[in-house]
């Protein structure tokens, strides 16, 4: 989909008699994704805002309601947005105001709110028919030049009135505010930054348009949230995330210990992660330590019990004590004053929000007007050009004014000697513009000027002010010119202004930017030798020691022994599905053996049409040789197999109509593969000659096969040879042992056809010896 | 007073155009936009969208494509795993579209 135009073919007035379905609904659908991307959800790289709140920022400009005007209704500020440039729906744009308000969501906030504008506890901001607004000091960075000729102004919505496509930003609004918005198919998540920081970031880049990402980190080191708190990630997530503008900052509440009296003491949290409440900490506090039943559960699971008991064997209480004097203050009183302190923040940090991370997804509409994810480095670059480009129209339009005013002023100096003549021509010429335009010589435009000038003014016209005025606008002119004609004075004037913005709005930085490591909900397991016992039909069960005798185990009937694996307690449960998919669960969540156990798609989630077929249970340095029926086998570890979640991972890709073999482990001292296939023929070879595939993936042909023809096992042996189990002729069961000695007779290359094994059996297995 | 309706923007450029060729004094028209059904009274709706005589109904095919590249396509727009395929499209051909805003 390179170079079709879905724009050029039907059109309504092109005539076209027939719709081709995927081309309208890629232009349809394409319409309607850049209108919410554009339109709506994402901030422009330039002003940093998105169309909703540049209206309103335009609108409540253009009603003058600057920081020292008197506050209005927000209703009125709401009604003229939405009747002048944002057709869309009041409490949407009421939203948008209260949020520009809200000292907690913007760093810089532009709105100035009076009365109730929400907390960050979620309370929502009253009525607009309620609360009041004018814009802040820092709303100037984006609404002086607005009349200097700066930016293009558009038609509104229905072209009754116009709009400033973009606002001119004298600083990069769209890093010191943030943003965050779900688009059609974008979304974007910026975080605020400190705008001394992001300034002097922009100069060096107007300076040297070659700064390196680093040389900028090293003025960025990282986001500066409204609320303060702490920046954990290492310094090099942090530039993974603005070399890439995406990742995930880990951001940690900030505290306080607080000694009190007789040895006493509290841990006070006063700083929250940014979007989180201590009303969000307070009821996710209130969910451990009084647990709720999960819906289809008859009790609480022993996961919940534990973490019940973890978190109240160290707290005793939490109250929200903020208030006037301090936004947010948390108290969590320890269960003893004998507690570790450590302790208690660890269990808090790991199991509530004091810890989390924040997404960061730098998705903004480019000067090109395409929406795309940049770096920091193209952001700030981004800006710079238009900065540089605002500048320069804000120059030449102000030139523009002044040469007009020394036009009209060398005009007024040239009559002004000839008052009396003026007065004359005007009174006795029926068409006096043109006479005085002959007589002094004059453009048209310095003749109307004199017509325009009231009597009065003109007989009280003097020389020297005229004159101290034209002096002072052609040095403004030199400037503006030399401005203009040269590149670096231009550069070095966006700087000076930028310093000049930098010392009348910066602040200093409010988040601690200091690496730590996340805190770790490790939920300590006892290192114990078990025994996990697996059924032919995949019931699994896990019995304390090693060394139990196989045969004494018992199963549900028609059930059989799978085997048995000889693990620790820290050690996992492999699953493989027939889709291959791979499953991993902790032997530690394994049923006693007293029972029969439970069955193993009970701890995972399978997709719909697959099945468990193998297995097994392993320490997460062993060795496995994974095998599929179309006869492709590749080695990887068992930790390789380790998945997060109950959904398992993809990690066999298995041929159409194939299917995942069992298992084998490569202890130590086992170096063969033996392969026999599904007619009875058997490969050895050395295992080193089977590829590691760490990732999964397909592997390579460890034995080759005729057309229909399919493997049944692959075994890896050592010095002790192997067993063949089967069924023989009218039904017999067939055991036949094969020294290693013995096989050395089917030894062959990797991906040969092998040799006939006798005896044959039906339902082969092989065992290890 | 005469009313006329046009689809887009081009077709109110005709319009004008023709207006004006028929020697109607500039400004003597004015023009105001719908922005959504819910902004016409139902004898509005009738004129614009519903009348048999003058309504627009175009036939929807399957046109050069065959089955398969159109499901491919629809698949590209709506399907549930394609954020990405979508993104990238998006970053592709967004500066494309022409919108209102």
């Amino acid at each position: 989909m390179t170079e079709r135009d879905l724009f050029s073919e039907l059109g309504p007035t092109s005539g076209d008699e027939s719709l081709t379905l995927a081309d309208y609904a890629e232009r349809a659908y394409l319409e309607y994704a850049v209108s919410v991307v554009k339109g709506r959800a994402l901030p422009d790289v330039c002003d940093g805002q998105k169309p909703v709140q540049r209206r309103i920022l335009y609108a409540m400009n253009e009603m003058g309601l600057g920081p020292t005007a008197k506050p209005v209704k927000s209703a009125r500020v709401v009604g003229d947005v939405l009747g002048k440039y944002h057709p869309h729906g009041d409490t949407a744009a009421y939203d948008a105001l209260v949020r520009m308000a809200q000292s907690f969501s913007l760093r810089y906030p532009l709105i100035d709110g009076q009365g109730n504008f929400g907390s960050r506890d979620g309370d929502g901001a009253a009525a607009m028919r309620y609360t009041e607004a004018r814009l802040t000091r820092y709303a100037s960075l984006l609404l002086d030049e607005i009349d200097e000729g700066t930016v293009d102004f558009i038609a509104n919505y229905d072209g009754s009135a116009q709009e400033p496509g973009l606002l001119p930003a004298r600083l990069p609004m769209v890093l010191l505010n943030g943003a965050s918005g779900i688009a059609v198919g974008l979304a974007t998540e910026i975080p605020s930054h400190n705008l001394r920081e992001v300034a002097q970031a922009v100069m060096l880049l107007l300076r040297n348009p070659k700064t390196s990402l680093d040389e900028l980190l090293q003025v960025i080191p990282g986001p500066d949230f409204p609320g303060g708190s702490q920046l954990i990630s290492a310094p090099a997530d942090i530039r993974d995330v603005y070399d890439t503008g995406r990742g995930s900052l880990k951001l940690r509440a900030r505290y306080t210990l607080e000694d009190l009296a007789r040895g006493q003491w509290q841990l006070v949290v006063h700083e929250l992660p940014h979007g989180v409440s201590a009303q969000r900490v307070l009821e996710e506090i209130e969910d451990l330590t009084n647990p709720k039943v999960k819906t289809g559960k008859k009790a609480l699971s022993a996961e919940q019990q534990q973490l019940r008991q973890t978190v109240l064997s160290v707290l005793d209480t939490v109250r929200d004590e903020s208030g006037k004097d301090a936004p947010v203050r948390l108290v969590f009183e320890p269960r003893t004053s004998k507690i570790d302190q450590q302790e208690l923040l660890n269990v808090l940090l790991a199991h509530t929000s004091l810890e989390t991370s924040a997404s960061v997804n730098l998705v903004m509409v480019g000067a090109d007007g395409r929406p795309r994810q940049k770096n920091l480095r193209e952001i700030l670059l981004e800006w710079t050009e238009f900065r540089v480009a605002t500048v320069t129209r804000r120059s030449e339009h102000r030139l523009g004014k002044v040469q007009e005013r020394i036009h009209v002023l060398e005009g007024r100096l040239l009559v002004l000697l000839n008052i009396d003549e003026v007065i004359r021509i005007i009174r006795e010429s029926d068409e006096p513009k043109p006479a005085l335009i002959a007589r002094f010589s004059l453009s048209d435009r310095q003749a109307e000027d004199i017509l325009e000038i009231r009597l009065r003014q003109l007989a009280r016209l003097e020389a020297i002010r005229i004159q101290q005025e034209l002096d002072t606008l052609r040095k403004e002119q030199g400037e503006l010119e030399a401005l203009l004609g040269s590149p670096s004075a231009m550069r070095r004037q966006v700087i000076r202004e930028i310093e000049a913005d930098t010392k009348k709005f910066g602040d200093d930085r409010r988040t601690l930017i200091e690496q730590a490591a996340r805190a770790s909900a490790e939920v300590k397991i006892a290192e114990e030798p078990v025994t996990v016992i697996v059924s032919e039909r995949g019931w699994v069960r896990a019995r304390q020691g090693h060394g139990h005798d196989a045969t004494q185990f018992t199963f549900k009937s028609g059930d059989a022994l799978y085997g048995a694996y000889e693990v620790l307690t820290t050690d996992n449960v492999f699953a493989i599905a027939t889709n291959g998919k791979v499953y991993s669960v902790p032997v530690a969540q394994m049923p006693s053996a007293r029972g029969d156990g439970a069955p193993i798609t009970s701890f995972v989630e399978l997709e719909a049409g697959a099945r468990i077929e193998h297995t097994f249970a392993a320490s997460g340095d062993a060795q496995v040789l994974l095998t599929s029926s179309s006869g492709h086998g590749f080695v990887c570890q068992a930790a390789d197999l380790v998945g997060r979640t109950r959904q398992g991972k993809s990690f066999v890709v298995l041929d159409d109509g194939a299917e995942p073999l069992r298992p084998a482990l490569i202890a130590s001292q086992l170096n063969s593969v033996l392969c026999v296939s599904e007619g009875g023929k058997a490969l050895v070879f050395g295992i080193a000659d089977a590829k590691v595939l760490r990732n999964g993936g397909r592997g390579v042909i460890l034995m080759g096969l005729d057309p229909k023809e399919s493997l049944l096992q692959a075994i890896v042996f050592g010095d002790a040879g192997v067993v063949l189990e089967g069924v023989g002729r009218g039904g017999k069961p067939i055991r036949r042992e094969f020294s290693a000695r013995e096989l050395s007779g089917y030894v062959g290359a990797r991906a040969r056809k092998g040799r006939l094994i006798e005896p044959r059996v039906k339902q082969a297995r092989l065992l290890l010896r | 007073m005469r009313k006329l309706y046009c689809l887009d923007e081009a077709e109110l450029h005709h319009v004008e155009e023709k207006l004006r060729k028929d020697g109607i004094r500039e400004g003597a028209w004015s023009i105001s936009r719908f922005k959504g059904l819910g902004e016409m009274n139902a004898e509005q709706l009738w004129e614009t969208t519903m009348n048999p005589d003058t309504r627009r109904l175009l036939p929807v095919s399957l046109g050069a494509l065959d089955r398969g590249a159109t499901e491919q396509r629809f698949t590209m727009l709506m399907g549930k795993g394609e954020a990405a395929s979508r993104r990238a499209w998006l970053e592709e051909r967004g500066n494309e579209a022409e919108v209102d805003i």
